[in-house]
């Protein structure tokens, strides 16, 4: 047993939460960089995960396993593997980016930053626990700081969409409770991977029940089409930083959810829904690009793009395929960190301009050099293009979607298209914003500062280390992914 | 260096990467660090070149970049001889070009980030050139597309430079789609997009040739956009709001030919079956038509030239989809240079009188008689003109479609040089002869400084001689060097064909001299005998309006009958289901008041309300009660009949 890292990722920011709460009220200063050493440490932990890692083996790593509720047979279980790891990661970075990002919050400072490290707890842990009872305490911790952080420093209609987020996504959990609940009461036990193990022993409208009910919960959180409306008013209203926690990390999970879960337990299940999955990803990839087009609030562009983006991670991940469900896991890596650097940037003009409508904008180029470049690259990299990671994942989804025995052509032909729709309402996105007559109103703003670049910098890294090089990711994958699709027999 | 050919790209990234972060606030330094880069990289080029010469052997290197047990992607570089001729062509334009710019962008405030957006491209279309595999293909290619997008729109406070380089990457892109179904469908039908690997396999004939064959003519989609084949060619013209060197440099002479690269490079998959190849060359001869007659009546200096390089790249496509391997790509390799001439010159003009309206000109070649004779010898070579490069590149192309027996594509070929000989002429007696139109234009009008003319003059010697490596006579000519299959093309030299090609081009500048130049027949008395047909080419055929109101409009229209729907009825539902529970919870609340709560309370109302009621029919009255029940009986009995 050696140092128990996964505990220390998951409550390091419990210390955080307690530290920041122990402060005074009016240290601001303090508060801030207490946050930030309380999210910097985990994301050094993080490294060290990630360094330590045995790539060649899908076998779950750093186990940490104790009894907890023998009476009732739940143990306090977690671990990791390649679906965790690059998450682990990722919720590492974008946590402690975010709370950097933060720093310009003004108004009680010190809840927010309290209840910012327990979304973090939350987030971690869903990410590494592997008994039922444990993931679903931590899939329900991380809706309360997230209904504050919308609800008390989001915009004007922070109420409505905090609450719209709370009960959506509680309304998703039951369904995944009652799922847990039939699960435990056929086999008695509530570990995860024992629970895939026996996989063999569920019959099949049992399988094909229980599948729906966790599909349905973590479909909420993807958000796959028709579930989606909650996301662009979160996200519209939420502060900037918990919407690039919003989109780099919580719609992840509702992906990673269903490879850890829906997959490995119900094989059959998967099968049979596997064209329904797709064509589902099909529409949110249509739908989404479409509605981006026709938005005129910035953030909420953005948003409904994320609608889009994660429609990728469906259709790959419906493939059943290794090139399909790695694409899958690319594009959740690749769209966390590309979408949070572009609510980042969304949050740098809004910060200076104070609104966020598309067209009070025009010509910044001119103005804001430095700000139109790093926009224009996160914006290319959006759309995929070549270089940057969002193709090398978009890519991978259309391969290995293409090549599934278990889904239609045509749904991938289709989905195509949703490539091109993508580049219309980028290009003319940044045509609005950046090009054309430089607008005087905004003869006063200032380029993007060194804290702002500081935060988006090792986002843009990554998206193109993993676009360059893409077995510098695949590495920790592969493994994984084999093994998940070996189940399937194909 | 054929071995380290990927090193060739490298310098000009270098040169970006340096100009972005460290020298931006230098102009000078950016500027000169970028010309040494890509001079670098052009004296690889000619090492590669001239082993691969004397070697003429195609090497290849991969290496892993992405791999599952099932499955593996890799990259990596292929270099044969069109890719030593391609380097060649990308490296000396490029080149000319960064000195030319040199003075052309003399004084602009975002000169430096010019020089680092040529050196993105530079990098990526030699990338492009020795990538060895069709998925690099298209990360470059998406590159080159990005550069061109960023340097079209390179001034773009212009709305319509901004548009136009929206709509050079929207109308690329969707051509890029069939690019990738095809890319998807090569990887599904065949397991591999490696050149050298998938041209082993079409050989060794074990492959699934109907597939790899519709796999095919999807990325030929993608280079008809690139190259502006018909029918997206529309970008192009609208292209040329980016800076001039830009025009020759992407819009004419490198990128633009990727298309007709990346059709050469996929010759074994194209021959594949008649049909396919029958595609190819008609959508060569569609374009070439068409946009020279767009360019006979155009007045925009710079977008004649777009038309005419649509029109030239046609030629191309047609070329190698009649099997001319050889001829296709040896026009692509002379084109470079004097349609880079072309447009290099109409920059020196644009750079003395300040405007793109060839009406507005005239006479300017006693101001500028580099420029005009540079641009001479240039429009002669494209009119193909004994001894000119144009004369021998497009002969082989005329002798490739007679030696198959393609009269209708000789036929198109022949036209389209007609036009090519009247436009051009047209053009340069417009622009240089006769008398200045815009007295002030012309009095401000002086010839460029060296650094722009000496580029002229090296293209000019380019647009005379390189052709000549073609000439069908020679033993060891360009046929030998780069050649389809294992043997080299060898056209029958074809002397009447060449007189042939020679009077179509002769008449062509003589019918613009009389009109033109001579003005012995009047331009308007034509454009008024033929007005419909005038209108029709003037408005390009009308394009532009067919696109907008068949796809544009159309696209914006239903994202916002999306949205509608999205807010009305998928948010409705949520709404809904939140506000019926809302309403569901009240209504029990009021049930529990009224209904549950209200029965025991009302239990007690009504025993007192009906004892109220009956208390006043007890009149103590016999009559009363009487009649009472004769109304009773009455009513039972009648309700008894009818049947109620």
């Amino acid at each position: 047993m050696g140092f128990p890292i996964l505990s220390f990722l998951t409550f390091f920011p419990l210390l955080g939460v307690i530290a920041v709460l122990l402060l005074r009220r009016t240290d601001i200063g303090l508060i801030r960089w207490t946050a930030a050493f309380f999210s910097f440490v985990p994301l050094v932990a993080s490294i060290f995960l990630v360094a330590g890692y045995d790539t060649s083996t899908s076998a779950i790593q750093f186990i940490e396993r104790h009894a907890w509720f023998p009476q009732i047979n739940v143990t306090y279980y977690l671990g990791a593997d390649g679906l965790s790891v690059p998450m682990l990661f990722l919720t590492a970075l974008l946590s402690f980016i975010s709370i950097i990002a933060s720093f310009g919050i003004k108004e009680r400072v010190k809840e927010y930053f309290a209840w910012f490290l327990l979304l973090e707890v939350g987030m971690m842990g869903v990410f590494c626990a592997l008994d039922f009872f444990l993931f679903y305490i931590f899939w329900e911790i991380m809706l309360v700081p997230m209904y504050f952080l919308i609800g008390v420093w989001g915009g004007p209609r922070r109420e409505y969409a905090a609450i719209k987020f709370f009960l959506y996504t509680l309304f998703g959990s039951l369904f995944m409770l009652v799922a847990i609940l039939a699960l435990y009461f056929t086999t008695g036990t509530l570990d995860m991977m024992e629970l895939i193990a026996k996989n063999a022993m569920y019959g099949h409208s049992f399988q094909l029940w229980v599948f729906a009910a966790f599909f349905i919960a973590f479909a909420i959180k993807v958000p796959v089409w028709p579930f989606h409306t909650w996301l662009p008013d979160a996200h519209v209203e939420a502060p900037t930083a918990v919407s690039v926690i919003l989109a780099g990390i919580l719609l992840k999970m509702g992906t990673y959810g269903i490879l850890r879960v829906n997959f490995p337990m119900f094989p059959e299940a998967t099968k049979y829904f596997s064209i329904p999955i797709a064509i589902l990803g099909l529409i949110g990839i249509i739908y989404g690009a479409l509605v981006s087009m026709a938005q005129k609030d910035l953030k909420k562009l953005v948003a409904y793009s994320s609608v889009s983006h994660m429609g990728y991670c469906m259709l790959g991940m419906a493939a059943i395929t290794t090139v399909g469900v790695s694409g899958c896991l690319f594009q959740m890596f690749s769209h966390g960190v590309i979408t949070g650097a572009l609510f980042l940037l969304v949050g740098v003009i809004y910060d200076r301009a104070h609104t966020r409508e598309i067209a009070a904008f025009g010509g910044l180029g001119a103005k804001l050099p430095v700000y139109t470049g790093i926009f224009t690259l996160f914006g290319m990299a959006s759309l995929g293009l070549p270089g940057m990671s969002g193709f090398v994942a978009e890519f991978m989804v259309f391969v290995g979607s293409f090549n599934s025995p278990f889904i239609e052509r045509w749904i991938v032909i289709l989905a195509v298209l949703g490539v091109i729709l993508t580049a219309g309402y980028i290009l003319r996105m940044i045509q609005k914003m950046f090009l054309g007559q430089f607008n005087t109103k905004w003869e006063n703003l200032t380029d993007i500062n060194g804290r702002e670049i500081f935060t988006v910098f090792p986002l843009a890294v990554f998206t193109l280390l993993i676009g360059i090089w893409p077995n510098s990711l695949n590495v920790f994958l592969k493994a994984t992914v084999e093994n998940l699709v070996k189940i399937f027999g194909n | 260096m054929i071995h380290n050919g990927w090193l060739i790209p490298l310098f000009p990234l270098i040169s970006f990467l340096m100009i972005v972060f460290v020298l931006k606030k230098n102009q000078k330094a950016s500027s000169y660090f970028a010309i040494a880069m890509v001079l670098i990289s052009l004296v690889l080029s000619f090492i590669l070149f001239i082993e691969m010469l004397a070697d003429g052997h195609a090497y290849h290197k991969f290496v892993n970049w992405l791999s599952w047990s099932d499955f593996e992607l890799p990259m990596g570089i292929f270099i044969d001889p069109l890719t030593a001729v391609m380097l060649i062509v990308v490296t000396i334009v490029s080149s000319l070009v960064h000195i030319y710019s040199l003075g052309y962008m003399h004084g602009d405030p975002r000169f430096s980030r010019f020089y680092a957006y040529l050196s993105l491209f530079t990098f990526s279309m030699l990338g492009l050139v020795v990538a060895g595999s069709y998925v690099l293909i298209l990360v470059f290619w998406e590159l080159v597309g990005l550069t061109s997008y960023l340097l079209i729109g390179f001034w773009f406070e212009k709305k319509i430079a901004a548009d136009a380089g929206k709509k050079a990457f929207v109308t690329t892109k969707l051509a890029d789609l069939g690019f990738l179904l095809g890319l998807m469908l090569l990887l599904f039908a065949a397991h591999t997009a490696s050149i050298p690997e998938l041209n082993e396999l079409i050989e060794s004939g074990h492959a699934p040739m109907t597939l790899i064959g519709i796999a095919g003519i999807l990325m030929f989609m993608g280079a008809c956009g690139k190259s502006a084949q018909f029918p997206f060619h529309v970008w192009l013209p609208d292209a040329m709001e980016g800076p001039t060197p830009v025009s020759a440099l992407i819009h004419a002479a490198t990128m633009v030919a990727a298309g007709v690269y990346l059709t050469a490079r996929m010759m074994g998959i194209i021959l594949v079956s008649e049909a396919m190849a029958t595609v190819v060359a008609t959508i060569g001869a569609i374009t070439a038509v068409m946009a020279a007659s767009i360019g006979l009546v155009q007045n925009d200096i710079k977008r004649i030239l777009a038309y005419s390089t649509v029109s030239q790249l046609g030629y191309m496509i047609m070329a190698l989809g009649l099997g001319g391997y050889t001829a296709g790509s040896f026009h692509l390799f002379t084109h470079a240079f004097f349609k880079a001439l072309l447009f290099l010159g109409a920059g020196s003009v644009i750079h003395a009188v300040h405007t793109n309206n060839i009406q507005e000109m005239g006479g300017l070649h006693g101001k500028m008689k580099i420029t005009s004779i540079t641009f001479l010898i240039a429009s002669l070579s494209i009119a193909g003109i004994f001894p000119l490069s144009g004369f021998w590149s497009k002969d082989e192309i005329f002798a490739v479609a007679y030696d198959g027996g393609h009269y209708f594509f000789l036929a198109a070929g022949i036209a389209a040089a007609f036009m090519t000989a009247f436009y051009m002429f047209r053009l340069y007696f417009l622009t240089f002869t006769g008398t200045p139109r815009d007295r002030h234009a012309y009095d401000h009008a002086h010839e460029s400084p060296l650094n722009m003319t000496i580029p002229l003059m090296i293209l000019a010697v380019l647009s005379v001689c390189a052709g000549w490596w073609g000439i069908p006579w020679l033993e060891h000519g360009y046929g030998s060097f780069v050649k389809f299959g294992h043997h080299a093309h060898h056209a029958e030299p074809n002397i009447a064909l060449m007189a042939g090609s020679l009077l179509v081009a002769g008449s062509g500048i003589g019918f613009a001299y009389l009109v033109y130049r001579k003005k012995v027949i009047s331009a308007e008395a034509i454009g008024a005998r033929f007005k419909p047909l005038y209108k029709l080419l003037y408005n390009k055929y009308y394009f532009d309006e067919l696109y907008m109101a068949a796809i544009v409009n159309p696209t914006y229209k239903i994202t916002e009958i999306f949205f509608r729907f999205d807010q009305v009825v998928i948010d409705g539902i949520v709404n809904g289901a939140a506000k019926l529970t809302l309403w569901w919870s009240w209504a029990k609340e009021r049930f529990d008041t009224y209904v549950i709560d209200g029965a025991v309370n009302g239990a007690g109302y009504l025993s007192l309300a009906i004892g109220r009621v009956l208390r006043r029919t007890q009149t103590g009255q016999l009559q009363t009660y009487a009649l009472v029940v004769f109304i009773g009986a009455v009513i039972l009995i009648f309700m008894k009949f009818i049947r109620i």
